[in-house]
């Protein structure tokens, strides 16, 4: 329980509010009302949800699993080849450089967004309550928008030939900047789109974390004289530990997934400093047509991606034993 | 002690402002570049020396008005079915006990783990052995099964006393009256949310059309445009798709603007209460 145990953490209803169903109190009456029901009620209500959710979630799943050890050329029937599509994927050099620049952009990614995230959400929660609202709606406006639109969004400003920042240089006689053909800047323009699509979303959650740490423990604080950073390392970091695990985790898991960005911008060059994880499995699977390979691939990565998520989960729960 | 509180304002002020501008720029840069001649595209003054209504007409004379169709109808069609059917399964899993309820649960929890990329080369081969591929039930089946708004729910369901229900059913109401006329206006605010989930992800997703759609006239918006601006390479600036993919952006992008200026609350309540994937 990772990822999830966190989303748990910022939803309705998870505050502790809800048990399943009331204890049974008075056992005579309602006892003869719940038997009321027919046997069958719960599966029919539950089923409709599952005619979808078998085929395309867990049973997807499972083929999902299977696909990895079988070669399927397009129109034949699949055959089983054991761990052979591993091997491919695990020795492919181009794997690995997918791999490593996945997890430089996913870092960089995080390090640039917690702190910015963490300011803007403190930033909210020291304005007046209606300049607090209008920034806010205003921070949360390019969550809204589609990875494209937003990737298309920066191209007007980062392209080389038509983009703003080329233009303000150029008026200056300076050379434009090679935001996206340059293999060293690349995977920086990405994490900078995707943190500007993302900032004042995951600010806003945090924001309402803050939210709920009562004035009173600032307050008590600030009478036996700690000072602002004691008041955040001691009051605001601790509390606030929950939600920013949440943060950290739903961020990391669409890092992790990055795709559409590049797909558009980049399409994994320069020199293969943005060929990101999923586009390797993407190319492997409907460029090469080789879905075991992709499949083989998408394994490997859900399994970083699961134990990145609980490491991170273990660190920073841990941390909590030892204070 | 007057002058450094004064001071500690005009720079937070000064923050605030920074930070409004860093985030409102691209959007106001999109909308002036969608309102200019193409030939005035690298143009960098703040405002245009020329506007133009002409990237909106090629947008509109093109395949844009088709794809937001498919886009709109996907997406409506997702939220529609997705909230039908984890409503009907939050009820069920929140209000009986039943032989199976935990490991059935459990399934859904568990798939919760696995990312969603990892699925669409599964939902790619059953829809082509379905013949469903290049369909909108491509990307609304896959879509629909959301198990985190299932989740969502089922959290709202739960915290509906009992009392209620057996009032109710002492009354004569059959089951599904219970979740239609009791429980269903109680938990609106989780319906909301659900929807606004669902919407905004079939709205935005672009893996799984970009697998499942594969002619042009099913493409979604993000997978339009994206194709758009693949043509850009092979084009010189002033004849490039340039002005119907900056048009078709701010066509795209402005509905859900609108939608959160007018239900701000609502909406940014919505998404973060349950919204994991960004």
């Amino acid at each position: 329980m990772t990822a999830l145990q966190s989303r748990l953490d910022v939803e309705p209803g998870a505050t502790g509010a809800g048990p399943n169903r009331p204890a049974p109190a008075a056992p005579g009456r309602r006892r003869r009302a719940l038997r009321r029901h027919p046997r069958s009620a719960p599966y029919l209500f539950i089923a409709p949800f599952f005619v979808v959710f078998l085929p395309f979630g867990a049973g997807s799943v499972l083929l999902a699993l299977g696909m990895a050890f079988v070669t399927w050329p397009l129109g034949q029937a699949p055959v089983f080849v054991g761990g052979d599509n591993f091997a491919t994927v695990l020795t492919d050099p181009l794997f690995g450089k997918a791999m490593g620049n996945t997890v430089y952009m996913l870092a960089g990614f995080l390090l640039a967004l917690m702190p910015l995230a963490l300011f803007v959400a403190v930033l909210l929660k020291q304005l007046r309550k209606r300049s607090a609202n209008i920034v806010q709606v205003l921070v949360f406006a390019p969550i809204t928008m589609s990875l494209i639109a937003v990737a298309l969004v920066f191209d007007l400003i980062l392209n080389e030939r038509v983009g703003f920042v080329s233009g303000v240089l150029a008026q200056f006689g300076l050379d434009p900047i090679p935001f996206l053909s340059d293999a060293g800047l690349a995977p920086w323009s990405i994490i900078l789109l995707r943190i500007w699509r993302v900032l004042g979303y995951y600010a806003v959650i945090l924001f309402a974390g803050l939210q709920s740490i009562p004035d009173e423990y600032y307050e008590a604080a600030a009478l036996d004289g700690a000072n602002a950073w004691q008041r955040f390392r001691h009051i605001t970091f601790p509390l606030l530990k929950p939600v920013t695990l949440f943060v950290l985790v739903a961020a990391s898991i669409a890092a992790w997934e990055l795709f559409a960005e590049v797909d558009v911008l980049t399409d994994g060059g320069p020199a293969r400093s943005t060929l990101t994880a999923v586009m390797y499995i993407f190319q492997a699977s409907f460029g090469q047509f080789d879905l075991g390979k992709g499949a083989a691939a998408s394994a490997v990565l859900a399994v970083a991606i699961i134990v990145s998520t609980l490491l991170a989960n273990r660190l920073l729960r841990s941390d909590d034993r030892d204070r | 002690m007057i002058a450094e509180r004064l001071s500690s304002r005009v720079v937070r002020a000064v923050v605030v402002v920074l930070l409004v501008v860093v985030i409102a720029f691209p959007l106001y840069w999109l909308v002036i570049s969608s309102l200019k001649p193409s030939t005035l595209l690298g143009e960098v003054s703040l405002i245009p020396s020329q506007l133009t209504l002409d990237n909106y007409r090629a947008a509109l004379a093109g395949p844009i008005p088709g794809w937001m169709l498919n886009t709109i109808g996907i997406a409506l069609c997702t939220t529609a079915l997705g909230v039908t059917v984890a409503s009907l399964a939050a009820f069920g899993f929140a209000r009986y006990r039943f032989r199976g309820r935990t490991i059935l649960f459990g399934i859904v929890l568990a798939s919760l783990a696995i990312p969603e990329y990892a699925l669409v080369l599964p939902q790619f081969t059953i829809m082509r052995q379905f013949g469903l591929l290049n369909t909108w039930a491509a990307v609304i089946l896959p879509l629909a099964a959301n198990a985190l708004v299932l989740f969502l729910l089922r959290q709202y369901f739960a915290q509906l006393p009992e009392e209620l229900f057996d009032a109710a059913r002492l009354d004569g109401a059959g089951e599904l009256r219970l979740f239609w006329t009791v429980a269903v206006p109680l938990v609106r605010p989780g319906l909301g949310a659900a929807a606004l989930l669902l919407f905004l992800n079939a709205w935005n997703a672009y893996l799984l059309p970009l697998v499942m759609l594969t002619s042009s006239d099913q493409f979604t918006m993000p997978i339009g445009l994206a194709f758009l601006h693949s043509q850009l390479n092979f084009s010189i600036v002033e004849e490039s798709p340039w002005g119907a993919i900056t048009a078709g952006t701010v066509i795209s992008t402005v509905p859900l603007i609108v939608c959160l200026l007018v239900m701000q609350r609502h909406f940014i309540g919505g998404l973060t209460a349950g919204a994991v994937k960004s």
